[in-house]
């Protein structure tokens, strides 16, 4: 059962960073970017500025006040294209 | 990635995303708890509440059930850390734990949890409420199962302003239909459409000429004449006479005196005939007249009978029920022996035809013939 959602997750997660031609590297860096965002609040502003500016959203897109549910899902994603790019090298 | 991307994006992918969050990532519901201000097991179930309540908004779950699932899932989480854990300040005992847990399932935390977080989530704001249900849930698990303490940590600033915003937003809005209600009510109501009807018919009127519109009384209307009086009420048709009732009258065949106040009866057509037909004659009825001739025999008793009546020839009653018709007897006085003709009764009196009296005797001629009887019969034409 949970393998069956996370195998859909990595599928979900693999087709966003092919259509918008994301690197899977990248996608684990703001992931990491996240994660740090969740311990530390202030660090926020920095993740959305740098966020927007390789084209991930626009400045709509993330809302300017701290929220959960945007970072642990771009941080559960930097997981999941970590584990993607470990199964396309073949480690 | 243009707006509409990404917000579909997530729309689409988060919750698929975040139901796996704390399985791909197992240190994520610790961090989210930790950055709440919480630490051990209460950090973790204030992770997993507030990740569970964005999935479940995320997949489209009403306010109430996010909250629940968040709670259980923070709650399960926080009593399974507390388990795991042996040692440490923030370790909350099993039997502590079990009780929260057991709460949080029997519904009691969650209704602490839901009426915390359920403001900020119902106007928008999940991550208020995901974050209000985070503190509670960490809360609810770091004071044993305080829920005052877990409401008053998640009915944060944050969560009242919002509350407040969704509550004069739900106020200006339902303020809005009542005067839309009352508008349309007041349009609408019967009095008013009559007024409205009246006065445009009122309009139409004037705007034709020649139309002249009858001004109603509008002072009040009484059954009371003017002046007080009213007219005197004429009768011209003359009222017809009510007969009388004579209580007198008795119908044993004896003529009773008529009450003065009863009018004359109005004389029959036969009392008519026989009033015109009946010579006048004193009281006395049995003397023959000098000049009647000598009656049949057979018509005496007859007029004896019609002589000894005379009160009631001259007193007629309707209401004589003796059973002797009065007419009958005086018809049968007056023409009984008279002959058909006529022609001689009225010149010669009452005699037979060819009959006339002697010149000299002055009785009845014989029946011969003779020169001066055929000269009379020649006078006669008979």
């Amino acid at each position: 059962m949970a393998d069956k959602r996370v195998e859909r997750a990595k599928e979900e997660t693999r087709i966003f960073l092919a259509e918008n031609n994301i690197q899977p590297q990248a996608m684990m860096r703001f992931g990491e970017m996240a994660d740090a965002t969740i311990k530390d609040k202030a660090l926020y502003p920095m993740f959305r500025e740098q966020f927007i500016k390789t084209g991930m959203a626009d400045e709509t897109d993330i809302p300017v006040k701290y929220n959960y549910t945007i970072l642990v899902t771009i941080s559960t994603m930097g997981k999941l294209a970590g584990q993607l790019a470990q199964a396309k090298i073949g480690v | 990635m243009g707006l509409k991307k990404f917000k579909a994006f997530l729309k689409k992918v988060a919750p698929v995303i975040l139901v796996v969050a704390m399985i791909v990532n197992p240190g994520i519901a610790m961090s989210v708890g930790t950055s709440m201000g919480f630490s051990g097991a209460a950090a973790a179930a204030a992770g997993a509440a507030t990740i569970q309540t964005g999935v479940s908004l995320a997949m489209g779950a009403t306010p109430e059930q996010a909250i629940k699932a968040g709670a259980i899932a923070g709650v399960t989480a926080g009593v399974g850390s507390s388990v795991a854990s042996s040692t440490g300040s923030n370790v909350i005992g099993g039997a502590t734990g079990s009780a929260v847990g057991t709460a949080a399932a029997g519904g009691s935390a969650q209704d602490v949890l839901k009426n915390a977080a359920a403001g900020g989530i119902a106007n928008g704001l999940a991550d208020a409420g995901s974050a209000s249900a985070g503190k509670a849930a960490g809360t609810l698990i770091a004071t044993g199962g305080d829920t005052n303490a877990a409401i008053k940590a998640a009915v944060t600033t944050e969560l009242i302003q919002a509350g407040q915003q969704g509550y004069a937003n739900y106020s200006n809005t339902k303020t809005a239909e009542l005067d839309k209600m009352n508008q349309v009510d007041t349009t609408t109501s019967p009095e008013q459409q009559a007024a409205a009807g009246v006065q445009q018919l009122i309009d139409t009127a004037k705007s034709q000429p020649g139309t002249q519109l009858a001004q109603a009384p509008t002072d009040t209307v009484s059954d009371a004449p003017q002046g007080g009086t009213l007219p005197e009420v004429v009768v011209t048709a003359t009222p017809e006479p009510q007969p009388a009732f004579d209580p007198t009258l008795t119908f044993t065949g004896a003529t009773q005196p008529k009450s003065p106040s009863a009018p004359a009866p109005a004389q029959t057509k036969d009392q008519q005939i026989v009033d015109l037909i009946k010579p006048t004659q004193s009281a006395d009825t049995t003397q023959p007249a000098p000049s009647a001739p000598s009656a049949p025999s057979e018509a005496a008793p007859t007029e004896e009978k019609t002589a000894e009546q005379p009160a009631s020839k001259k007193t007629p009653s309707p209401i004589t029920f003796t059973g002797v018709t009065p007419l009958t007897q005086t018809l049968g006085t007056s023409f009984s022996g008279v002959p058909t003709t006529g022609t001689t009764t009225g010149l010669t009196g009452e005699r037979g035809a060819g009959e006339i009296e002697s010149k000299e005797t002055g009785k009845t001629r014989k029946n011969v013939w003779n020169e001066a009887s055929l000269r009379l019969k020649d006078a006669l034409g008979v």
